[in-house]
């Protein structure tokens, strides 16, 4: 044997060569031992890492088969398989519901393919299959949302990332989805790079603690307030201090008033393209939060705009008074704070607002304004020449990412009932853009996506993650008490690396599939193909003297 | 006055010491098409992009239909009714070919964001009138059964007529083509420069042609401007410009006429 056949990689297309000759069959018999061999070494780590495991292989293989009658069968038979098996083991009961629920979504996209087969009947493909394919997915996505907080606590637990999330959890994860949306219309419909957005949220968080705490109500000699401005907020004691506004209208003039700062920050910026608009962006994106830090003495006057680092907390729950409460025969309730559910009643206003946002993002992306944010994306010397006012258009699209940004932010410090400047930095940001990278800039199922699992692994994927691999991988000793290192005892503190998981998600991203986990078919192309986009019209009316 | 549709007057566009257009006089006539050629690199595009806002001239004036539009921005100037197609095509990549048409719609649509969310009636059938005015724009370019392809994924004489068509739906009076038939072949050649005679007369289009060939522009034009480096160098018919011995000497070098 000469020395050359030994080297790593001959060895390695000697194995890809053999791969290669095999057939077909032949590949299966060996991919599905190596299965085998994965989920019971798996079994041996951690049970649920094995059922995990063996779920995902099943289902790839079935993935493999017509799909009728036999996918159908093999679907049918795996729930039933989880079905008995939970009858022996507690953990396993949620998996086959959990299972039938996601088989049933798989095949409504596939009933557009049935639907135009010619063997179905035509009567089936009107009643049944259009009108699924058309809604269904969207239907059966929003039930399984709406009916979230009733099963959370009862699902499985998810292999290596733990408990599956709560409704807490939920709530926060659907206000990112809102932000990345917002933030979705500003870099992927009108590509405009923002990484400021947090200036946005900021904007919404205070508005709302401006006018739903106790922040103005000021002092008289004997020690009662000054100011007490009440409107309809929801458990307040009227004879408390401060302004008081019910948080649905706060909301909304959160929104508003959000979406005018936009403009403002817009009219100087958007003069400026592509990483000239970035820069600037985030500078103002670093101002907000230090404006925010020290407006206990704003502008060096004694009054007190966001009292400073210690934040405004508390903020007034949301709620819709007992009138609206009683009127309703209970539907609405009245205070959300002192409900004993109240995790789901935020979950649902949360999933309200996220639907509104994506209602007008889709209206907005197939109307003229959305059109005219593609043009500009894809090519704004020939946008300019076909009559879109260049900074007009931008600024609505920075107006409306603002809009969701605001509201967004409000909604998320009525939650927290606090607000702190250091919510606001730029990590912050940065984390919206990559749910929206991550996701598929441009489209909505992709951003909602992206949002979810970041927000997720936020707030708790990577703590059970880190869990996981301290009690199953690493040699690490539990007793051991914290260090404050990332490495300590044989441990790894995996929170403390999120900005750097993040970064690694991000350059994966965009080295693997620069186009997100779902993008929108234009992007795909655009990212495989390039654009060419000279900034011909930069050169004259640009406010910089780079560009052409 | 309006017997030109475009007046335009010492015309000047100076980058640093380079003086790509020299003190142009220019006019167009309602109804007619008139070619602006010249050899590479003589200041034709420069000279269309100060006409459609592009670029700001140094000095001179453009009165379009009777206005000044002198350094007005890109948008006001198709605003007002001058159209254009790019040298090296500038299609909406990702858009599909309707699409495309309808963004060159965009400032005879009224939609404004909150009744585009709300899908007001209105904006329900002003949507509807433009997608069938988009096909029938695309009908007229030969882009038939083509409507929702991926711009890119056109072929490159559809996506000439596609940037046409775009143009088009800008309603233009005035439709400027930036040399359309670059990298056409003879029969390519042939068959747009027909196309734009057509289109003249059945869009009622004034038109300005750029090119750098002079075969293509002599069968169509009406009148032909040449310029080399930045100045006018001839003005006239297609015959009287073929003749010309500043012409032929811009064209084929000062030997050319000696022997």
């Amino acid at each position: 044997m000469t020395t050359a056949s030994l080297r790593p990689s001959v060895q390695l297309r000697s194995v890809v060569d053999a791969w290669r000759e095999l057939s077909e069959p032949q590949r299966r018999q060996i991919v599905g031992a190596i299965e085998l061999i994965v989920v019971i070494g798996a079994w041996f780590l951690d049970h649920s890492l094995a059922v995990g495991l063996a779920v995902l292989f099943a289902v790839s293989w079935l993935r493999k088969l017509p799909p009728f009658p036999w996918r159908l069968a093999g679907q049918v038979g795996l729930v039933a398989a989880f079905g008995i098996a939970s009858v022996f083991n507690d953990s396993l009961r949620s998996v086959a519901p959990a299972l039938a629920v996601g088989f049933a979504i798989w095949w409504i996209p596939l009933s557009k393919r049935l639907a135009e087969k010619e063997s179905v009947p035509p009567a089936a493909r009107r009643g049944l299959f259009v009108p699924l394919s058309k809604f269904g997915l969207a239907a059966a996505l929003l039930a399984v949302a709406v009916t979230f907080p009733y099963y959370a606590g009862k699902m499985f637990t998810i292999p290596v990332f733990g408990v599956w999330p709560d409704v807490h959890t939920g709530v926060i994860m659907l206000v990112f989805i809102m932000m990345a949306l917002g933030l979705n219309v500003v870099v992927g419909y009108a590509g405009l790079l923002d990484l400021g957005y947090v200036a946005f949220y900021a904007m919404g968080a205070y508005t709302v603690a401006w006018f739903a705490s106790l922040q103005f109500a000021g002092q008289k000699a004997d020690g009662s307030p000054i100011h007490i401005i009440h409107f309809g907020a929801v458990g307040i004691d009227p004879k408390l201090g401060g302004i008081h506004i019910t948080i649905w209208i706060l909301l909304a003039a959160a929104g508003i008033f959000t979406s005018i700062i936009g403009i403002l920050i817009g009219l100087p910026t958007l003069r400026l393209r592509g990483d000239y608009l970035a820069i600037v962006t985030l500078g103002f994106g670093e101002i907000m939060p230090q404006v925010a830090r020290n407006g206990d003495k704003f502008f060096g006057t004694n009054f007190n705009l966001t009292n400073g680092p210690n934040g405004i907390t508390p903020i007034d729950s949301p709620g819709f008074g007992n009138r609206l409460h009683d009127w309703t025969g209970g539907f609405l309730p009245s205070n959300y704070l002192a409900s004993l559910d109240s995790d789901r009643l935020y979950f649902w206003t949360a999933l309200i607002l996220v639907l509104f946002t994506v209602f007008c993002s889709w209206r907005l992306r197939d109307s003229r304004l959305g059109r005219a944010w593609v043009a500009i994306r894809e090519d704004e010397t020939a946008a300019a020449a076909m009559g879109v006012p260049l900074m007009r258009t931008k600024t609505w699209a920075y107006a409306t990412g603002a809009f969701f940004g605001g509201i967004a932010g409000a909604y998320y410090a009525a939650f927290k009932s606090a607000t702190f400047p250091q919510d606001f930095y730029l990590n912050f940001s940065i984390a919206i853009l990559i749910m929206v990278i991550l996701g598929g800039m441009g489209n909505i199922w992709g951003v909602i996506f992206g949002g979810a699992f970041l927000a997720y692994l936020d707030q708790a994927g990577l703590a059970n993650t880190g869990a996981w691999l301290n009690d199953h991988i690493l040699p690490c000793n539990a007793n051991a008490t914290a260090t404050g290192k990332v490495l300590s005892h044989g441990c790894i503190d995996v929170p403390a690396l999120e900005y750097g998981i993040f970064g690694v998600i991000l350059l994966a991203v965009m080295l693997f599939r620069p186009e997100g986990l779902i993008p929108s078919s234009r992007r795909k192309l655009e990212f495989h193909e390039g654009v060419a986009d000279e900034p011909l019209y930069d050169a004259q009316h640009g406010a910089h003297g780079g560009g052409a | 006055m309006p017997d030109h549709l475009l007046v335009v007057e010492r015309l000047r566009k100076e980058f640093g010491g380079l003086i790509a257009v020299d003190d142009v006089d220019f006019t167009v006539p309602h109804g007619s098409i008139v070619s602006l050629i010249g050899p590479n690199g003589a200041g034709k595009t420069t000279f269309f992009n100060m006409l459609t806002g592009v670029y700001k001239p140094t000095s001179g004036r453009v009165v379009f239909d009777g206005a000044d539009v002198t350094a007005k921005p890109p948008h006001a100037i198709t605003k007002r009714g001058i159209g254009r197609t790019f040298q090296n095509i500038r299609l909406f990549k990702e858009m599909t070919a309707r699409e495309n048409v309808l963004v060159g719609m965009h400032t005879h649509l009224k939609g404004g964001i909150v009744p585009s969310i709300l899908r007001t009636p209105r904006v329900k059938k002003e949507e509807k009138e433009a997608h069938d005015r988009a096909l029938e724009l695309l009908k007229f370019c030969a882009l038939e059964g083509r409507e929702e392809q991926i711009a890119s994924n056109l072929s490159y004489g559809d996506q000439r007529r596609l940037e046409v068509a775009r143009a088009l739906a800008t309603r233009p009076q005035l439709l400027l083509l930036d040399e359309p038939t670059a990298g056409m072949n003879p029969q390519e050649t042939a068959d747009f420069t027909a196309f734009v005679d057509v289109l003249r007369d059945r869009q009622r289009v004034t038109v300005l042609l750029i090119e750098h060939d002079m075969r293509v522009v002599m069968g169509v034009s009406d009148r032909v401007t040449v310029l080399d480096y930045g100045e006018k160098i001839s003005e006239g018919t297609p015959k009287e410009v073929q003749h010309d011995p500043r012409v032929i000497e811009a064209y084929l070098g000062s030997g050319a006429l000696a022997s």
